[in-house]
Order: C-alpha cells, then sequence, then structure tokens
C-alpha cells in the first residue's frame, strides 16, 4: 500500500486519508516533515523552541485535515500552518540574546568537528548573517527562509503569505538588502 | 534561489549608493556559508509521528526530546495528592503506568504468587505468614527476611518481585471498573523491588514511593533499589521511567498550607527530573540527598519565615544521576528479564535454589547473570538452570563461570588470581576517544573525556574510575586535592570525587562555559562564568553563595585578586564584583575578552583580548600600565612562567614578554593553535591542526615538531615520561618526551 501512495499527489493522499486510509497520513508527514522542520528551526534558531513548533503544526494539520480545501494546493495549506505557527511561537517567545542561541544550536549538535575557538573565528562572519536574518520582520524572515533555503517559487510563496508575487520578490529583495546592510556595518564585506 | 537570480540581486544592489563600495564576491561566499549550513540540517522525523498522532486522537503520549511534557503533567498532578505525603518521613517514588483500554478490568487486590523463606505479611496489628495465594490488600505491607523472596502478581497485569531483606507497603491497588482508570501506589522503604508490566495503555497510574526520589515510569519493566543509607538505584529494562528527588517538607510546613507547600516542593522538584531508559541506570545518592533535605527544608522555612514565594533557586541541583547499565554495572537486569518473559510451562511457582557463591579476595564483586550480587560471599536466591556467574577485583584476572545449577548443586568457590601488570597506557590509549585531555599532577593522574562526557581516570598503572556525565565538557575542569569541578553542556556544575569519580554535588546554572570561560578556584570558593552572561559563586562543598547577572556573555574566566572577582564581559569591560556579596562596584574597558585567560600577580593582571591587545592593568590604581599588539585575535590561554608571559594569537605566533610588556622572541607556526599550551620543564608544548611543537621557552626556538596522522581533538597532556594528544575516533597519541 504504501509504496502506492508515494506516486499520488498530496490532495489525493488527503482524499484518501478522509476516506479511512491512515497510511495516507503518514505519506504526507513523510514528504513534508523534513522541509518544515528545516524551516521552523531556521525561523526559529532554537532547536528544542523548533521541536515544541514542529510538534505543533503537525499536531494541527492532523486536527484539521478534514477543513483543507482541495482548491488549494496542500503544500501551501501545510507551510501556512508552519509559517503561523513559528511566527506566533516568536512573538509569544522574544529573545535578545541570538550570539547565545547560536552557541547553543552549535554545542547541541553532536556532528561538531571544529573546536569552539575555531568555530568562533570561521563562524563570525556567518553569525553577524543569522543576527541579521533574525533582524528581520517576520514577513521578511519568511520570505527570505522560503526562497533561499527552501527553494520556493514567488507564486508558491505569494499563496502561503496571501500576497502578490510582486510583494513577495519585493520583500526579498528587501531582505537582501537588508542583511548587507547589517554585513558592510560590521566590516564584513 | 539560483545564481541567476542571486547575481541579479547582487548586481541591483550594488547599484545603490549605499552599497556601491562592498565586497559582493564576499558577500556572495556569506551567502553560499549559510547556504551549506542550511543545507547541512538533518532531521530524523519517524519517532515525532506516533506521538503526533496519538496526541492528535486525544490520547496521551510525549514526543521524544519534549521539555515539559505531558507526562511530566500528569505525574505532577498525581504527586500533588495530600494523601502522599501525609505523614509520612518515608519518601516516595511516584510510577505512572498507562494501560491499554481493552485490558481494563475491576481489580482491587494483589496475589502473592510465590514466597520463599521468611515472609510475612503486616495487616494493621497482625502479623500473618505469606503463602502462594496469599491475597494482598491495601494497606498491607510485605516484609522478606534473609534468603527470602517473593513474588506478587496483579491480575495479569503487574508482576512484582520482592527480594530478601526488602519492605513493600501496598498504599493503593485499584483496578475500579471498566470505566475509570487503574491505579497503583506502593512504598518500597528499603530492599529491592521489581516490576514487569505487561501492558501500557492511557489513563491509567501507579504509584511507588521511596525515601529519597520520585520516578514516573512508562515503561513496563524496571527495579527500585532502597538501601540503609537511603541512597535510591532504579534499572530499566524497557520503557523509560522519570526520576526526582522527593523531599517530605510536612514537618517543617505543619499547617493548613502545608499541602500546599509540600506541592509546590514537588513541583519545583520536578524540574529536576531526569529520564532513564532502556538499560540504563539512576542514582539519587544519599549524600545529596541529605543536603537536599536541609536546603529545601531551610528554603520552605524561610519562605514561611518571611511570607516570600518559595523561589525555584533554592531548590535546585538535585538532579538525579543516570549512566548506562554498560557502564554502572546492574544488579536487577537479569531479573527483570525472567520476570517479564512469559512461561510456557504450565507451573505455578519455579523450583528454588539458594545458590551460595565464595569469592576470595572476599574483597571481590559477584555478578549473576550480569547484575551486581556484592562482594565475597553471596547467597541468592534464584531457579534453578543454568547462571552466570563473574567474579572481578582490581589487580586480579576476572574470572566467568557458566554452569548448571540445582538444589543438589548449589554452590561455587571462585578464587582469583593476581594479575601483574596486564594494563598497557599505550593499549588503552589506542582504544580510546577524546574531546580534552589533562593531567592532575599531584594524583598522577591523566584525565580523558570523551565527547558524550565520559571522564576516564588513568594512573597507578590501570584506569581509576570511570564517570559519566551525559553531556559533553564544554570547559577544562578545575581540581583540587579533593575533586574535580566540571561544567557540561546541560548547563550543569558537577563536583566528582578524585578518589572514586563518583558525583559530590551538583547545581543547575544558566548558560554554559565556553571559549575559554573555566571553574575558577579561590580559596574556599569557585566561581562561574556562563555565556548567558551570569556568574556564579559557589563553595567548594557545592553550596550556592551567590549570582550576578551581566548583559552579555561571558567568555573566559571569571578571576579573583583580594576581595575583588573581575569579569571579563563580551561589551569589552571587565567588571568588578565584591567576592563575599557579588555586587558590581566597577568596570574598566579591556576590549573583548574570549577565550584567553588572565593572570594575577599582586596588583597586576595581565589579559590578552579578542582584538590581538596583551595589556598590563594595575587594579589598585586603576591604569593599564602597557599594552603590546600581537597580530591577530588571541582566543587561547596565556602562560606566566618565570618571569616571562607566553601569548599565542589565532595565526599560529607564538609571543614571549617581559612582566614590563617588551618583546622576549617571537616564532611563528604558521597554523592556528587548538588548544591551551602546556609549559613543562625548559618546553613549551602547543598543537596545531595537524603537528605537535616543542619551543624552548627561552630562546622561542622549534626543538621538534610531530605531524600527525590523525587530527587531534585536544591539546596536549604530559604524563611521566609520555605526551599524550586526544583524537575524536582514531585513539590517543602517545608520545615519549624526548
Amino acid at each position: 500500500m504504501s509504496s502506492d501512495l508515494t506516486s499520488l499527489s498530496d490532495e489525493s493522499l488527503v482524499k484518501l486519508y478522509r476516506d479511512g486510509t491512515g497510511e495516507a497520513f503518514d505519506e504526507l508527514y513523510a514528504r513534508y516533515a523534513v522541509k518544515l522542520k528545516r524551516l521552523i528551526y531556521h525561523y526559529l534558531s532554537d532547536p528544542e523552541d523548533a521541536d515544541d513548533v514542529f510538534h505543533e503544526v503537525f499536531l494541527r494539520v492532523f486536527r484539521h485535515l478534514h477543513t483543507y480545501r482541495e482548491d488549494r494546493l496542500f503544500g501551501s495549506w501545510i507551510y501556512q500552518i508552519a509559517v503561523n505557527c513559528s511566527k506566533n511561537f516568536k512573538r509569544k517567545n522574544v529573545r535578545n540574546d541570538i550570539i547565545v542561541e547560536k552557541e547553543k544550536r552549535f554545542f547541541r549538535n553532536e556532528e561538531e568537528k571544529f573546536s569552539p575557538e575555531k568555530m568562533m573565528i570561521r563562524d563570525s562572519e556567518l553569525n553577524e548573517f543569522y543576527r541579521a536574518v533574525d533582524e528581520l520582520k517576520s514577513n521578511f524572515r519568511t520570505v527570505f527562509l522560503l526562497r533561499f533555503d527552501q527553494k520556493m517559487k514567488y507564486s508558491e510563496i505569494s499563496e502561503i503569505l496571501d500576497c502578490s508575487e510582486r510583494t513577495a520578490k519585493w520583500r526579498m529583495k528587501k531582505a537582501l538588502e537588508h542583511i548587507a546592510d547589517h554585513l558592510k556595518k560590521e566590516g564584513i564585506i | 534561489m539560483n545564481n541567476d537570480e542571486l547575481h541579479i540581486m547582487l548586481e541591483t544592489l550594488k547599484q545603490k549608493k549605499k552599497f556601491r563600495d562592498i565586497d559582493v564576491e564576499k558577500f556572495r561566499n556569506v551567502l553560499a556559508s549559510a547556504r551549506m549550513e542550511y543545507d547541512s540540517f538533518s532531521f530524523d522525523p519517524a519517532p515525532f509521528l506516533a506521538p503526533i498522532k496519538n496526541e492528535g486522537d486525544g490520547s496521551l503520549s510525549a514526543r521524544p526530546g519534549r521539555r515539559e511534557n505531558l507526562w511530566g503533567r500528569v505525574l505532577s498532578s498525581r504527586i500533588m495528592v495530600p494523601s502522599l505525603a501525609a505523614g509520612a518521613v518515608a519518601a516516595v517514588i511516584v510510577v505512572s503506568l498507562l494501560f491499554l483500554p481493552s485490558s481494563r478490568r475491576s481489580v482491587d487486590h494483589a496475589v502473592c504468587s510465590f514466597a520463599y523463606g521468611a515472609v510475612t505479611l503486616h495487616r494493621g496489628d497482625a502479623v500473618l505468614a505469606v503463602n502462594a495465594g496469599t491475597e494482598l490488600l491495601r494497606g498491607d505491607r510485605v516484609v522478606t527476611g534473609e534468603r527470602s523472596c517473593a513474588d506478587v502478581v496483579i491480575d495479569d497485569t503487574v508482576k512484582i518481585r520482592v527480594r530478601s531483606h526488602t519492605s513493600l507497603l501496598v498504599s493503593r491497588i485499584l483496578g475500579h471498573d471498566a470505566d475509570t482508570s487503574m491505579n497503583l501506589d506502593v512504598n518500597v522503604d528499603k530492599g529491592t523491588v521489581l516490576f514487569s508490566f505487561k501492558k501500557l495503555g492511557k489513563g491509567d497510574s501507579a504509584a511507588v514511593r521511596t525515601p529519597t526520589s520520585v520516578a514516573g515510569v512508562r515503561g513496563t519493566s524496571f527495579g527500585v533499589e532502597v538501601r540503609e543509607d537511603r541512597s535510591v538505584r532504579y534499572e530499566v529494562l524497557e520503557g523509560k521511567i522519570r526520576v526526582r528527588n522527593h523531599v517530605d517538607v510536612s514537618d517543617t510546613a505543619a499547617g493548613p498550607d502545608s499541602g500546599d507547600l509540600q506541592g509546590r516542593v514537588d513541583r519545583i522538584l520536578e524540574q529536576e527530573s531526569v529520564t532513564v531508559s532502556s538499560n540504563q541506570v539512576c542514582t539519587v545518592g544519599a549524600d545529596a540527598g541529605e543536603r537536599l533535605v536541609r536546603e529545601v527544608r531551610a528554603a520552605v522555612k524561610r519562605s514561611m519565615t518571611t511570607g516570600t514565594a518559595l523561589h525555584a533557586d533554592a531548590l535546585q541541583g538535585a538532579r538525579p544521576v543516570v549512566l548506562s547499565a554498560e557502564e554502572s554495572g546492574t544488579r536487577m537486569l537479569s531479573d527483570l528479564r525472567a520476570i517479564s518473559t512469559p512461561r510456557t510451562e504450565n507451573r505455578s511457582a519455579p523450583p528454588v535454589l539458594e545458590l551460595s557463591i565464595a569469592a576470595s579476595p572476599d574483597t571481590a564483586s559477584i555478578k549473576v547473570n550480569g547484575d551486581y550480587r556484592g562482594k565475597g560471599n553471596v547467597t541468592v536466591v534464584t531457579e534453578s538452570g543454568v547462571h552466570t556467574i563473574e567474579v572481578s577485583e582490581k589487580g586480579y584476572l576476572p574470572q566467568t563461570i557458566q554452569k548448571q545449577f540445582s538444589p543438589g548443586e548449589n554452590s561455587v568457590a571462585v578464587r582469583l588470581e593476581r594479575d601483574s601488570g596486564r594494563f598497557s597506557i599505550r593499549e588503552w590509549a589506542s582504544g580510546a576517544s577524546s574531546s580534552m585531555l589533562f593531567t592532575i599532577s599531584h594524583r598522577g593522574m591523566l584525565v580523558n573525556v570523551t565527547k558524550s562526557g565520559m571522564v576516564e581516570a588513568v594512573g597507578e598503572n590501570r584506569v581509576l574510575w570511570k564517570r559519566n556525565l551525559n553531556s559533553h565538557l564544554t570547559a577544562v575542569p578545575a581540581w583540587d586535592n579533593e575533586r574535580m569541578y566540571c561544567a557540561t553542556g546541560n548547563e550543569m556544575i558537577t563536583a566528582l570525587s578524585l578518589a572514586d569519580g563518583r558525583t559530590q554535588w551538583s547545581h543547575k546554572i544558566e548558560g554554559i562555559l565556553i571559549f575559554g570561560s573555566a571553574v575558577e578556584l579561590d580559596g574556599d570558593s569557585l566561581f562561574a562564568g556562563t555565556s548567558r552572561g551570569n556568574v556564579y559563586r559557589f563553595s567548594r562543598n557545592g553550596r550556592k553563595l551567590w549570582r550576578v547577572s551581566f548583559d552579555g556573555g561571558i567568555f573566559s574566566s571569571p578571576f579573583v585578586s583580594g576581595d575583588t572577582v573581575f569579569v571579563p564581559v563580551q561589551d569589552g569591560n571587565l567588571y568588578r564584583v565584591n567576592r563575599m556579596n557579588g555586587q558590581v562596584s566597577g568596570k574598566i574597558n579591556t576590549g573583548k575578552i574570549i577565550g584567553s585567560s588572565r593572570i594575577v600577580r599582586g596588583s597586576r593582571l595581565y589579559l590578552a583580548n579578542y582584538h590581538g591587545e596583551v595589556l598590563c592593568y594595575n587594579h589598585e590604581l586603576d591604569t593599564i600600565e602597557w599594552r603590546y599588539r600581537t597580530g591577530g585575535n588571541v582566543i587561547i590561554a596565556t602562560l606566566l612562567d618565570e618571569g616571562s608571559l607566553y601569548v599565542i594569537n589565532a595565526g599560529g605566533t607564538v609571543y614571549s614578554l617581559t612582566l614590563e610588556g617588551g618583546l622576549r622572541w617571537r616564532t611563528d607556526l604558521g597554523r592556528n593553535v587548538k588548544a591551551e599550551p602546556v609549559i613543562h620543564g625548559g618546553s613549551i608544548y602547543a598543537v596545531t591542526e595537524r603537528a605537535l611543537y616543542t619551543i624552548d621557552k627561552h630562546s622561542g626556538h622549534v626543538t621538534w615538531s610531530y605531524v600527525m596522522k590523525n587530527f587531534p581533538a585536544t591539546g596536549v597532556a604530559v604524563s611521566g615520561d609520555n605526551l599524550f594528544i586526544g583524537t575524536e575516533n582514531k585513539g590517543i597519541i602517545v608520545l615519549r618526551k624526548d
């Protein structure tokens, strides 16, 4: 059964699930879990926060799959939930000490290959990049992550964020300008 | 975002006046590095799916790694029941177990399925004999004597084995009816009890209580041992348990609000609980327990006297210790396996065997079927059949015997032979992985720490002890004659005994000690500065004396001169803090000090900052007497030896300076030096990314170097005639000093 499911579209899987095929949800989960976790993780910067939000996102999807309208792309729907959950979480849990969060992320990574000292030097530029991304206003950060990291089309981004493609492109441009401005002020570029 | 789009965007950017002078290539490289890091993201989604679906269905289920999981809430609510604490000086283990709805049935009693030796039942004032078939009711206490044991079953769902010298109180057995939850409460005041739950489901619970701890259990098979000194040990065969300390404050907090206060204490202690999984062992030490009792009662009294809220900080730092069964050894797992395995034979009781083992020397440890059962002479009540007996003692060759035992053949004597020099330091080193390596000279001890936090002390031609801190060390520990003080990635400071590696105390801290911030010892105290800007002062025996917070992170150790603690903060200032009370009294701008250490000599402090400046600051005159600029960032320790300062910058240039700021010599190693160099005899030993350099400390000449095949993960440690350099997974490199 599961091998057959892999060839179906997202929307067909939703229909199957509604008709009582439980494995269809597993297939949807397999398709989106890593992508969404990555988006949430980079949006929030903190692995434990990302775990919480990821769990919340799929819980919502699981509970509200019956409310999904088939006239829109499932991918946009699920991304929209992920973006909204992340934004809400960020709003409720404002943190200022970005560097410390990044350090925590580094130290929680079991695969680290560099000494902390080395990391401090080599990644000081990257830290400033993260700081710049974290400084972006929510809508700009979301567009930047969806485009830069998730490599989504502007048409998809516009549907997720319920804005025009033009607005999405403009936000991307402004996001990049902000990052460049920040890196310039820090003497990196 | 493809390259074309990026190219267009960057070109457009460059046309703006504001960005005309930016380095576009550099910007492109930063973006590419960021993309690489984004792409390195990995995640295994599988463990999250079942909890999502269960919770989505309304079931109780905890997802992996959840910080305040549903289980914790279930446990917290259970331990709030006032009856649990009422009058009981005996503390508590609470176990919540979940049963499948389909298995629900009405059960209100347990039945003894097997009893051997002196097993009695205390019901009110009556003392009754226990035999197979004896029913146990709420309030009954089962007591076993020497060489005795009893098995108790509840329906076909729960099996309990009560070992010898044990006292088990059945506080509650409720099966109710099909619409309500089952739950089980038992107290283990002393001895060993093993539990095996056949089925798990939602909504049902069980509770077990001991003097010094509380455990929540999601698993099906676990054991608990309460020793005479009130220390407690848990072993989990299957599933998970959650363990926390318990302190009964009912006598301290007598009055109408005592239940509330007990609940608050329980909730705060719950925050320090740990999860113990399959094949893991959890210990709650008697010393830590007694200290905790004193601290909690003092905090409760303070709270009641002053009318202020009970503060969480006062009760922290009492986290039970979790080890893998492999590291810790086991005492219960083989029995747990036996009672967890369904019997295929149609018999109600196993043939009993009193297995006697006599070991020589009488200090030798005896294990039966992998479980530790005692030293010297041991008699174990078990079943007839094949058993494996392991006898071991330091300095002797271990022996393992596997044979069939029966009531007719129920004893064995094992005599160990002395082991002369089996331990080989090179053999040990070749199999070790390392992330930190150092020597404790006064003990003649080489200490190796792995990335996962396993601390191993080697000396006297043997491995002296091993201790798993369950989290990587973020800074080289400090040590004195008795203890080693370790800072770990799980935001803990833990003091280990140098004699045997046991935890003497531990405290939760906010933030981690990194980039050269390490525990600093001074007089009767130790100081720690964290990445979250907190500085702590603890007494050496584990009392938290004060904490002060700064706006920036701390990436180099605080240090003490007289009554002042100097704290280098990320904002580039060096703050003065009163040693006694933690009050901040001033600051001086020194530039960011990250990773590098500082040296105190009289009123002069020698510092090297991130920007590459070496400074001499006279704190009595509050002036910087001199500065020396090196060519790059300084992020590793500066050393002082015989009137010379030795500074190494990030580019790998070693500077020898006089204490007046003059340059004696400079040597360029050409590569970044990885860790704090070591001065030993007339040489400085420094490890770069691929090589060890030995530099004459008087002339600065490189006397010899050694290029390594594998990337070093540590600096160099000197012990006896050998130099040790750790690699992450290619063993520890051992070189002769000459």
